[in-house]
């Protein structure tokens, strides 16, 4: 272009006729290469957002047929070149829906993409259905989309924090151990208060013991731990009596409905998810070196009038001594790998996954690996018949931490090494108790657990005429677990020649259930759907457990039982249960703005008493979706305000099978010196025996304003219920101590919060998920009784530390008070309550507190800024206390094992004036309120930065998405316990007895990285 | 050297303030952008107009490039609360009405029913309404079809979906950016294609007959009605101007003008946009408006200008 002056002014002064040719031919090419560019249209367009009119970044635009396209930039531009005119653009970006264009003009052009709804988004899944989230008169709470992708082994603990009214409790650190959920408080006493699972339609209760053949010590498994959480789309937590009473006598204690993924119509994807990575222990707790213990020994000794056991220069040459916690944990690898693979078109549809999952625990010989596969099938045989099947397969395996395993590490006498001299593993320490070699225990124990289970669904759905469609499904639920437990002969705890165990659980669990459900809008105003069926399901397990002891060798473990010399007690066991149920729900909308739900459900239970197999379950809602009022319409700031009420009656009949009729249990007797075998009565008859009732209510407001960027959900609830399925204590004349009857009441109420705001929109985006929950929970009746004690079920010899009172809550502490430390003898002084100068347990006890929260609390806050992506999840519990076995056991200050570094502080001649006991070789009473302390806590449950990769980029590699991320969970918790961790229950589901810390297995902080790809 | 780049830059000077002088000249411009396919009536408005006021140059501008600032913004569909600002308001100037078309070769007529299309045919035939109460499923409606229709924030998307009581997002098929003209054009050259188009578009304004490879697409209607299918152009809007169909959309298009900026220039030309503009409304295939609501218009076009009088 520079040399076009040439060409300007007098041609014959050009310096040669030869550069003046050159000249002219360069022009005429440039002329014609112009005439190329001119050919090629620019098409230049901006990609906005139908809704909110914002830019569309990362949109995809393609010429159809032809190749190149671009990717719209930060905002919403773009540009490319077409030959000629008309061109079909075709446009696409994920979460909107696709739209081919045709372009006449090549003047700018505006595109609005609408979003592509997504199903789940709009439609909330309810018991049998699905309902617009508009349209719901019942209080229901969704997982949010941003924490459905945290790193966690199984699909309850994605609850945690996520939803409001539900407490998620881990109840022990070791991977795919068990968890406990109470929606909206605890219902019962002594039944079951574990929420229903309901898994792509088929209802599953999640007690631990479903996958326990009760060999296997320590903490239990998550019977869900099998599903992989990377299958889920969704998980709705049904709250109130309108949303739980259509599952009826299982309803009471919320019901959870679990959704896996299914392919899309006309698409296919391939997806693989994986991630690495580290986890450790959260927390070492302090304990007194081998010199300190040293020294604490002396003292007790000195206490009792004994001979101190080491002199002062021994104590000097004892240092530090052995760190059993820095022995026992280390820092163990995690990682999964999910792979998907969708396909649809608009007859069939299939979606097959695959997982492996790979978790080591902190304490050495601890993990969890899973092996799942899921195939979701949806076919439509023609425009009235369609057919599903849903189907997930896991082969599960840990290796389970020994019971007692964390209480042996910390008061194993750090005196003791792991090994001796040779290299052996030392046996045990024995300083006056005897604590078997923890390491040596880790090392050589098998104690394991195995699970295969298969959860089937299919269905077959016929539409009969418009509107009208009938549905049955059949399903089941195979479960084995096998269990092994081998104790060498070279473990302390053995019996000499080694110790094998085995057991074995089968269960089959089917279901039917056959629905009709009619749908239909008159003139646009009304809406009714009306859903009547009928269900049926059956359970029968069966399990066998079988020992040994006294090998000729370890060699065989577990697997060669009949080579023990000594033979165990075989047990045999099975139990079956069946469940007969029909149900209907009409819902009825006008001109939405009155929506009224009405349920019902008739349940007939094999569990109960003759006189009460039956029961129904009725509830009634309305809403008022104020919003669609004409008069709030011109209010531009509310987009939706609804007002929402339900009262209903569910049920609650988890207890075992045959609890209404009177038993015998075989009892071993001794005759002329002979054991013979016999049987006697284990419980009485009660042909009255029914389901606990609940009758709650709820008061629920949703509203929505400024554009939907703050949202909230509101709710408040009060639950009695009655007739409680409690373990009444009865004379001892009769035999028995105890019998199984409907008595008691106890009341649950609260409020609950979500707010959402979107807080920041544009380049830089910022949302916030706030969720707060506060229960009450308090006995009314124990049905004439005003009290009975706990007995703590992993300790039934040791004086109980709750009580169930009639005006407290479930959960409740009773024991003695401490009042200081007798700054003259050094001994821990208890509060004389009733002033008779003793310490009695009648009259010196009181509620010390309960393992109740206040309130729970949660906030999730998510940032984007360009590519990358930010979220940082906090929850909190507050208010709820433990008592901390562990520490009360450390702080014997016996001398006898290790013991805690606060004994450091402990009164001496020299250190009067302290609150920690003196050391002493017989302290006495342990079970005060000094050892209840706060579980409050604020935890940074998980952190993740994530980058997302730009289309461009991908497109080269033919891959559609990718992301990589780094996720810390764990990290920081900020509380007052001094235990491993405040969130703890080493009775895993057990209600009464909640809030107890035996030494449970150390939560795990990790920090991993991973990556999304689809392809 | 230095004398000759002054004498370039003088006369570049004095070409340039003769231009504007040219352009100024003592007249008074007036600027309309909008919907186009009402262009063709707008542009008969204008040179009419200019022949009774010279004093006035009234110009159509791009969409794209002044909309904000043309004085008179033409409008199609009814308006939702947040389109227009507070100090806004419509004139409306006349109707346009939208008839289903295809192309005539379409293998379509054999399929349909005899008596034509009802108005819940053929919102199952344009609309895709995604069940939210059931699985992810769209109703495939019974007719193979591509259907063509402008971009979603389009009057003629807006009004076509809102008259079917829908959102134009959830008008099936393709879009196609620009005029509603090149609607035919794709209808022309896909033989399954489908559209709707005004009748200004549809028909040849001189023949008054419908352009050569379109087809209508049979509707139900009543006896007085069929002239709307059978007839030539003014049959077609004498028949829709005397009767509500109820397969046929009829919308109102209008000016919005701001009140923050008024001008007896736009005033003057509205005014006589409807009385005598009103004359060329059916020439250019525009329906004519009630004379209740022409009146109206009327009424509030003094109200508001009552003070530039």
């Amino acid at each position: 272009m520079t040399k076009l002056p040439l060409f300007w002014g007098n041609y014959k002064k050009f310096p040669g006729h030869a550069v003046c040719k050159i000249g002219i031919l360069s022009l005429l090419t440039l002329l014609l290469n112009l005439t190329g560019y001119a050919q090629q249209l620019e098409i230049r367009g901006k990609i906005l957002d139908e809704g909110s009119k914002l830019s569309v970044i990362g949109a995809t635009i393609k010429l159809k047929g032809l190749p190149g396209g671009a990717v719209s930039n930060v905002d919403g531009d773009f540009h490319l070149t077409a030959k000629t005119l008309p061109v079909t653009l075709v446009v696409s970006n994920i979460g909107y829906k696709y739209q081919e264009i045709d372009v006449y003009e090549a003047e700018p052009i505006t595109i609005f993409l609408s979003e592509d709804q997504n199903r789940l988004s709009s439609v909330v899944v309810v018991g049998y259905g699905t309902q617009k989230r508009s349209d719901l008169t019942g209080s229901i709470s969704s997982i949010p989309l941003e924490l459905k992708g945290l790193p966690v082994v199984s699909a309850d603990r994605l609850i945690q924090g996520a939803v409001s009214g539900a407490q998620v409790t881990q109840s022990t650190g070791q991977p795919g151990g068990g968890v406990s959920i109470r929606v909206r408080g605890g219902t019962s006493i002594n039944a079951g208060n574990e929420p229903l699972y309901v898994i792509d339609g088929f209802p599953v209760y999640n007690g631990d013991a479903t996958v326990d053949a009760g060999v296997t010590s320590g903490p239990s498994i998550n019977p869900l731990s099998g599903i992989n959480p990377a299958d889920i789309e969704s998980i709705d937590v049904l709250k109130d009596a309108s949303a739980t009473s259509i599952y009826g006598s299982r309803g009471a204690n919320g019901v959870i409905l679990i959704t896996t993924k299914s392919a899309k119509k006309n698409s296919f994807s391939i997806n693989y998810d994986a991630y690495f990575g580290v986890q450790r222990a959260s927390k070492k707790i302090g304990l007194l070196n081998a010199e300190q213990w040293g020294s604490l020994k002396n003292d007790a000794l000195k206490d009792a009038g004994k001979v101190p056991f080491y002199t002062q220069e021994q104590l000097g040459q004892l240092g530090e001594g052995t760190d059993w916690q820095a022995a026992a944990f280390r820092e163990a690898p995690i990682q999964s790998h999910s792979l998907s693979i969708s396909s649809g078109n608009d007859k069939t549809r299939i979606l097959f996954s695959g997982n492996c999952y790979l978790q080591d625990g902190v304490i050495i010989n601890t993990g969890f690996d899973r092996y799942s596969g899921k195939l979701n099938l949806d076919h439509e045989v023609n425009k009235n018949f369609k057919l599903g099947v849903y189907l997930n397969g896991s082969v599960t395996h840990a290796d389970v931490a020994p019971g007692g395993i964390v209480p042996n590490i910390l008061s194993i006498v750090p005196v003791v090494p792991v090994r001796d001299a040779s290299g052996t593993f030392t046996s045990n320490s024995s300083y006056g108790s005897t604590v078997a070699n923890p390491i040596a225990t880790l090392t050589l124990e098998t104690n394991e657990t195995n699970t295969t289970r298969f959860l089937l669904n299919s269905f077959g759905e016929y539409k009969i005429v418009e509107g009208l469609t009938a549905k049955i499904s059949l399903g089941s639920d195979i479960i084995s677990n096998k269990q092994n437990k081998y104790l060498p002969s070279t473990l302390y705890e053995s019996s000499p020649g080694g110790n094998a165990s085995i057991g074995s659980l089968s269960t089959l669990n089917w279901l039917n259930e056959n629905t009709i459900n009619y749908k239909k809008r008159i003139r646009n105003k009304h809406s009714v759907d009306i859903l009547v069926g009928n269900t049926q399901q059956k359970s029968h397990t069966e399990i066998f457990t079988a020992g040994a002891s006294n090998f000729v060798s370890d060699a065989f473990t577990y697997n060669n039982i009949g080579s023990g010399t000594i033979l165990g007690i075989p047990s045999s066991f099975s139990s079956d249960w069946v469940l007969q149920s029909y149900l209907a729900r009409i819902n009825y909308g006008f001109d939405e703005r009155y929506f009224v739900t009405l349920t019902t459900r008739a349940d007939g239970s094999s569990r109960f008493g003759k006189n009460n197999k039956w029961g129904t379950f009725p509830s009634a809602a309305i809403s008022w979706n104020a919003s669609n009022e004409k008069f709030l319409k011109s209010i531009t700031q509310i987009n939706s305000l609804k007002v929402r009420f339900s009262a209903g009656l569910t049920g609650n009949q988890e207890i075992d099978p045959y609890k209404s009729l009177a038993r015998l249990s075989n009892y071993q007797y001794s005759f002329a010196n002979a054991l013979v075998n016999g049987f006697a009565t284990s419980s009485f008859a009660n042909p009255d025996l029914t389901w606990e009732k609940t009758a709650q209510y709820d008061l629920g407001v949703d509203l929505a304003v400024f554009e939907n960027r703050i949202q909230l959900t509101s709710d408040i609830y009060y639950k009695k219920t009655s007739d409680l399925l409690l373990e009444v204590p009865v004379p001892f004349s009769s035999s028995l101590s105890s019998a199984f009857q409907n008595l008691g009441v106890v009341e649950n109420k609260g409020v609950e919060l979500g707010l959402k705001s979107s807080n920041l929109k544009g380049k830089f985006e910022w949302t916030t998920n706030f969720i707060f929950s506060a229960n009450r929970n308090k006995i009314i009746s124990l049905g004439g009784a005003s009290y009975f004690f706990v007995t703590d079920p992993a300790s039934t010899t040791t004086l109980p530390t709750q009580i169930i009172k009639v005006g407290e809550s479930v959960g409740s502490f009773y024991m003695y008070q401490t009042d200081g430390v007798d700054a003259v003898t050094g001994n821990q002084k208890y509060k004389d309550l009733n002033n008779d100068s003793k310490i009695t347990q009648d009259a010196d006890r009181k509620i010390v507190g309960s393992s109740q929260p206040k309130f729970l609390a949660s906030i999730t806050n998510n940032f984007k800024y360009k590519k990358f992506d930010l979220s940082v999840f906090v929850n909190s519990s507050y208010g709820n206390k433990n008592f901390n076995w562990t520490r009360a056991n450390l702080e014997l200050g016996t001398g006898y094992t290790g013991a805690v570094a606060t004994l450091l502080n402990r009164w001496t001649t020299a250190n009067t004036v302290t609150n920690v006991h003196k050391a002493i070789e017989n302290p006495a009473v342990t079970i005060s309120d000094r050892f209840v302390e706060d579980a409050s806590f604020i935890r940074l449950k998980n952190i993740t930065l994530g980058y997302t990769f730009s289309k461009r980029v991908l497109s080269k590699a033919k891959i559609t998405a990718a992301r990589i991320y780094i996720s810390g969970s764990n990290l920081i918790t900020w509380t007052h316990y001094t235990g491993y961790d405040p969130e703890v229950n080493t009775n895993g589901q057990n209600s009464i007895s909640s809030g107890i810390d035996r030494g449970n297995y150390p939560t795990a902080k990790s920090i991993l990285g991973g990556i999304s790809l689809s392809f | 050297m230095k004398r000759s780049i002054f004498l370039k830059y003088s006369t570049l000077l004095v070409v340039l303030l003769s231009l504007f002088a040219i352009t100024s000249n003592g007249q008074e411009t007036l600027t309309i952008s909008g919907t186009k396919f009402t262009y063709p009536l707008i542009e008969k408005w204008i040179s009419e107009y200019a022949k009774v006021h010279s004093e006035l140059k009234i110009t159509l501008v791009q969409k794209s490039g002044n909309a904000k600032v043309a004085d008179l913004n033409i409008i199609a569909h009814q308006p939702a609360k947040e389109e227009l600002q507070e100090n806004q308001e419509i004139i409306y100037a006349g109707r346009y009405a939208l008839l289903p078309a295809t192309n005539q070769h379409n293998s379509i007529f054999a399929a349909l029913p005899k008596k034509g299309l009802n108005k819940k045919e053929l919102d199952k035939l344009f609309f895709e309404v995604v069940n939210y109460d059931d699985e992810a499923k769209v109703e495939n409606p019974k007719f193979t079809a591509t259907i063509y229709s402008r971009e979603n924030q389009a009057c003629s998307s807006i009004a076509l979906a809102g008259y079917f009581g829908h959102v134009s997002s959830e008008i099936r098929g393709k879009k196609v950016t620009g005029d509603d003209i090149y609607l035919l054009t794709a209808v022309k050259k896909d033989s399954i294609g489908l559209t709707y188009n005004n009748l200004g578009y549809l028909y040849d304004v001189n023949s008054r007959k419908l352009k050569d490879g379109l087809a209508l697409l049979p509707l139900d209607l009543k006896r007085d009605a069929k002239d709307v299918l059978t007839g030539d152009l003014d049959n077609v809007i004498a028949t829709l101007e005397k009767n509500k169909i109820e397969t046929i959309p009829v919308e109102k298009f209008g000016f919005i003008y701001s009140q923050q900026n008024e001008r007896k220039e736009v005033s003057d030309f509205l005014r006589w946009v409807l009385s005598d503009g009103q004359k060329y409304n059916h020439q250019e295939g525009f329906l004519n408006l009630d004379k209740e609501v022409l009146a109206e218009q009327a009424n509030r076009l003094n109200e508001k200008f009552l003070t530039l009088k």
